[in-house]
């Protein structure tokens, strides 16, 4: 049971980071319209992913090595670039926003924002949320011991999501300036390790060749099969042994986009209405 | 909600996207991982459609690639098997103690290397070969 807890939390948390910090910006925007639509799209999100899973399943079928990493690594891609984008905006309106703006809601965020924002939650769920539901219906197929494994998933994702929610709960209520450099970091480490997978995933079906040498023995932050390895993997994104090439990809985002998040705002933006 | 339906139609083009003969496993090979080994039912087989019916009687979660290729000495680099220049065919992962997973693939002739490189796990034996006729 411990072994699928820790599984069931290390494919949902990353997603939990991700839904959770954009619903509580969408809060501290005002935007109560855009989270119920970023909701509907996380329910649409699992349901389509039990659906395809089931439908798998039901057909005894696995999706085929390259369409499965192929999908996987341009939906990281994709994400990479609605977490940028994230990073950008709260960077350009963070130092502006101020508590009161809070009640002027709607105007805050544009709706090219705020679909971009939903859909980001909405990818974050559903990439690896179609493995994960295979993954279950295999416990369900195969193990011995169904019961636990299937329970000790369902805690495991049921964990991720508590913390999702704590971040969302903790990020609705902090003072948005910390608010903002906390989330910050979190998601450019959770960026990084998108890049990071992406180019892994490149790399099983052959469209990324260089660099592919074990780079580092991680085991000693990210053990296998351990509750630390899962939290450490859906914070850094990295396997337990990286190859040179997901490491380079991986510095090359946290560098730049740390450097960026954290460095001292040299003057107050004016309060410029996206 | 665009990301959403353009996500949706992608899952569906993936499913009707899936290869293989419905339901056809071809020839099947049983599968044993244990924690120092990977044992085949069968070390050569022909062309074709091939299941791998894997049983998991280790105590610890493993996985199973299948690359081309024919020597199953590969370089042990940072506690894993150095398989870069290899082509993985496929892989599970997370294969649960007790747990068993069918991999289905069609697999031309050739030599394939099936290992568990999971860090530690191909140093402690967890790998063998397959020989595919044509």
């Amino acid at each position: 049971m411990l072994t699928t807890f820790v599984i069931g939390l290390r494919e949902g948390l990353e997603a939990a980071l991700i839904v959770g910090i954009v619903a509580a910006f969408l809060v501290r925007n005002g935007d109560r319209r855009a989270l119920r639509a970023m909701w509907i799209g996380v329910a649409l999100a699992v349901a389509a992913c039990l659906g395809v899973a089931l439908a798998l399943n039901v057909a005894g079928q696995r999706l085929p090595l390259t369409a499965r990493a192929a999908f996987e690594g341009i939906l990281a891609l994709v994400a990479v670039a609605g977490v940028t984008y994230m990073l950008v905006w709260m960077r350009q309106h963070g130092s502006a926003i101020h508590s009161d703006l809070e009640a002027k809601a709607e105007s805050a965020l544009a709706k090219s924002s705020m679909v971009a924002l939903v859909g980001l939650a909405f990818l974050a769920v559903i990439r690896e949320g179609i493995e994960t539901a295979v993954f279950l219906f295999a416990i369900l197929d195969g193990s011995s011991r169904v019961g636990a494994g299937i329970t000790g998933a369902i805690l495991g994702i049921a964990a991720a999501s508590v913390l999702g929610y704590a971040i969302y709960r903790g990020g609705a209520k902090i003072d948005v300036a910390r608010f903002f450099r906390v989330t910050g970091v979190v998601l450019v480490f959770v960026a990084a390790g998108l890049v990071a997978m992406a180019i892994h995933e490149f790399a099983e079906i052959g469209w990324i060749t260089w660099g592919q040498s074990p780079a580092v023995d991680l085991t000693f932050i990210i053990a296998p099969g351990t509750v630390r390895a899962s939290i450490a993997t859906a914070f850094l994104g990295l396997q337990a042994v990286p190859t040179y090439a997901e490491i380079l990809g991986w510095l090359a985002f946290v560098i730049p986009m740390t450097w960026y998040v954290l460095r001292p705002t040299t003057q107050r933006v004016p309060i410029s209405v996206n | 909600m665009k990301g959403l339906a353009i996500s949706l139609v992608t899952c569906v083009a993936l499913l009707s996207g899936c290869s293989g003969g419905s339901g056809s496993e071809g020839t099947v090979i049983d599968t044993t991982l244990n924690n120092t080994s990977i044992d085949l039912s069968v070390s050569t087989v022909e062309a074709g459609t091939v299941t791998f019916a894997v049983t998991n009687e280790g105590d610890q979660v493993h996985e199973i690639e299948v690359f081309a290729g024919s020597n199953t000495v590969l370089p042990v680099d940072k506690n894993v098997a150095n398989v870069s220049g290899l082509t993985l065919i496929d892989e599970i992962e997370d294969i649960l103690p007790g747990g068993n997973v069918r991999l289905t693939l069609d697999l031309p002739a050739g030599d394939y290397i099936v290992i568990c490189n999971l860090p530690g796990h191909y140093e402690m034996g967890m790998v063998t070969k397959l020989v595919v006729t044509g």
